[in-house]
């Protein structure tokens, strides 16, 4: 019994050492934004790493999520004869919900596991430790530019996926099902709105943006440094990641929508 | 020749001779003592070889000298400043006077072995890219990896990396380079250049060399003064020729690599019948 509390508060008080470890990291992240304004080629390489090279998986997957939205809602709203509501059941559901969503995922899971095994690896080969020695500081050099490039890239890429998605539901309502070009978007331009809807979803990105890459960054940082350790950290970066995200979508769906 | 008690004058100067000064270090790492009360002085200009034992915290002190670590209790004095008393500022002010060479090179993998060695340039001066280019290219020719400039660390063997982490080591033209165990891994060739390389550096820079190791004859061969670590104190310290005449049986069985004698060839274990027998 006494035992089993030992280990409890063990395992408590380690969770709170790790939570005090990762603000500290935030802290250091931020302190490094000056310098990395002075040097923006950093900023730039990290946007085109988490980035740029997201955009493929990124866009491939808002095509296929808006054509899957248009053939689930044009059933459901023509049993209610609404069916002309497409465009704007297809735009509301990807600028305010999926396309913040389902990037932040699709982001936890190619570019904040690259993010993890990069810093892991460079752990574990002492390339950390060269820095520090080189008296440079590893949180200001290595990781500001790949925090704020992933702050940076987030709304963009959620942007591009509500994109597609729109024109893929386009293409499977307008093409396919029949409902007509016209009321497809001039619908779709009454109703959404730019604060209610486009803002919320960008000021979701962003927020998402920053869980996923302090998370993705932190196990890297803190990952032990051995294989078995950064194979670990990137799991625990994908797993934790995707559960900050909805966890973190219920509480601003909450704030900004719920009365 | 009576020994005389030192004056301050000759007390100081001895002092100002001393680089590194450790005094009553205390280290543990969760339960294990690493250190447990180590004094040891590294003299300017020399090759000072720490060696012991795997796992008795040779890497850990170099870790600690460069304050990537903190110890329970005592203090590193290097060029007169207690490393771990700094500010983060001072310490990285400290840190471009001291150069480390990792066990894995540490190279930066993303950039080439010319952008490696540029690196510290770039990061702590205002050099000309042109001014940057020549140090580089000497630095890379001091290492005899001129021709090998525009190589990945990918590409480049063991050795070869080392010798390119040299070379970034000595670019800022350091006061110390730290090395740790330099040889581990080696073929005969490559290690015969780095022992060379190391005491030839050392003398031709002026600089003052701290060389862990448990590579015997390798680092016996270039040390000016050896120090020698293991159960978390200093077991012995001398000239190479005075440690390998010590008349200390632990020392002779590490000296000249025995399989058996004060550390046991076998671990700790239950007598032979028992287990066997029941």
């Amino acid at each position: 019994m006494l035992d089993s509390l030992a280990r409890l508060g063990r395992s408590g008080l380690g969770a709170l050492e790790r939570l005090g470890r990762a603000h500290l990291m935030l802290a250091g992240i931020l302190q490094g934004l000056p310098s990395l304004l002075v040097r923006p080629g950093l900023l730039v390489a990290q946007v085109y790493n988490v980035g740029v090279l997201s955009v493929l998986i990124v866009a491939v997957s808002g095509l296929f999520v808006g054509m899957v939205l248009a053939l689930q809602g044009y059933y459901v709203l023509s049993q209610f004869g609404a069916e002309q509501s497409l465009g704007v059941m297809v735009a509301a559901s990807l600028v305010r919900e999926l396309g913040p969503v389902v990037t932040a995922l699709l982001v936890a899971g190619r570019a904040g596991s690259a993010l993890t095994a990069e810093i892991g690896l460079m752990k574990a080969t002492e390339q950390l430790s060269g820095l520090e020695m080189m008296a440079v500081d590893p949180v200001k050099r290595i990781l500001t530019p790949r925090f704020f490039g992933g702050l940076l890239s987030m709304p963009l890429l959620a942007a591009m996926f509500s994109a597609v998605g729109v024109l893929g539901g386009y293409f499977v309502g307008v093409g396919l099902l029949g409902v007509d070009d016209g009321v497809f978007w001039s619908q779709m331009q009454a109703k959404i709105d730019l604060h209610e809807d486009v803002y919320n979803g960008v000021i979701k990105s962003v927020v998402f943006g920053a869980a996923v890459t302090w998370i993705a960054l932190f196990q890297g940082y803190d990952a032990v440094p051995t294989s078995e350790g950064v194979s670990r950290a990137t799991t625990r970066t994908v797993v934790s990641g995707a559960l900050a995200v909805l966890g973190l979508d219920f509480v601003l769906t909450a704030l900004m929508f719920g009365d | 020749m009576t020994a005389s008690a030192p004056t301050p004058g000759t007390q100081a100067t001895a002092r100002r001779d001393v680089l590194v000064r450790i005094r009553g270090l205390h280290f543990s790492h969760r339960e294990n003592r690493v250190f447990d009360g180590v004094d040891l002085d590294i003299r300017r200009g020399q090759v000072t070889a720490i060696m012991g034992p795997s796992g008795t915290g040779k890497t850990t002190l170099l870790k600690l000298i460069s304050a990537q670590l903190y110890p329970q209790a005592g203090t590193i004095e290097v060029d007169g400043q207690d490393v771990h008393r700094l500010s983060r500022g001072e310490l990285y002010r400290l840190r471009t006077r001291m150069g480390m060479l990792f066990q894995s090179g540490a190279l930066l993998t993303d950039l080439s072995v010319f952008d490696n060695v540029a690196y510290p340039l770039r990061e702590h001066t205002r050099l000309p890219p042109s001014m940057i280019r020549k140090l580089v290219l000497m630095k890379l020719e001091a290492v005899g990896l001129r021709g090998a400039r525009d190589l990945m660390p990918s590409e480049l063997s063991g050795g070869m990396a080392r010798r390119v982490a040299l070379a970034r080591a000595i670019a800022l033209d350091p006061l110390m380079i730290m090395y740790d165990e330099p040889f581990t891994g080696q073929d005969p060739m490559s290690m015969g250049v780095l022992v060379t390389l190391i005491r030839q550096l050392n003398d031709a820079s002026r600089l003052t060399s701290i060389v862990v190791s448990h590579d015997v004859k390798e680092t016996a061969g270039i040390a000016d003064y050896l120090y020698i670590i293991a159960n978390g104190k200093v077991m012995a310290q001398g000239t190479p020729d005075e440690v390998k005449t010590a008349q200390s049986p632990w020392v002779d069985q590490f000296m000249h690599g025995l399989p058996d004698g004060p550390v046991h060839f076998h671990y700790p274990a239950p007598q032979l019948e028992q287990d066997f027998l029941g």
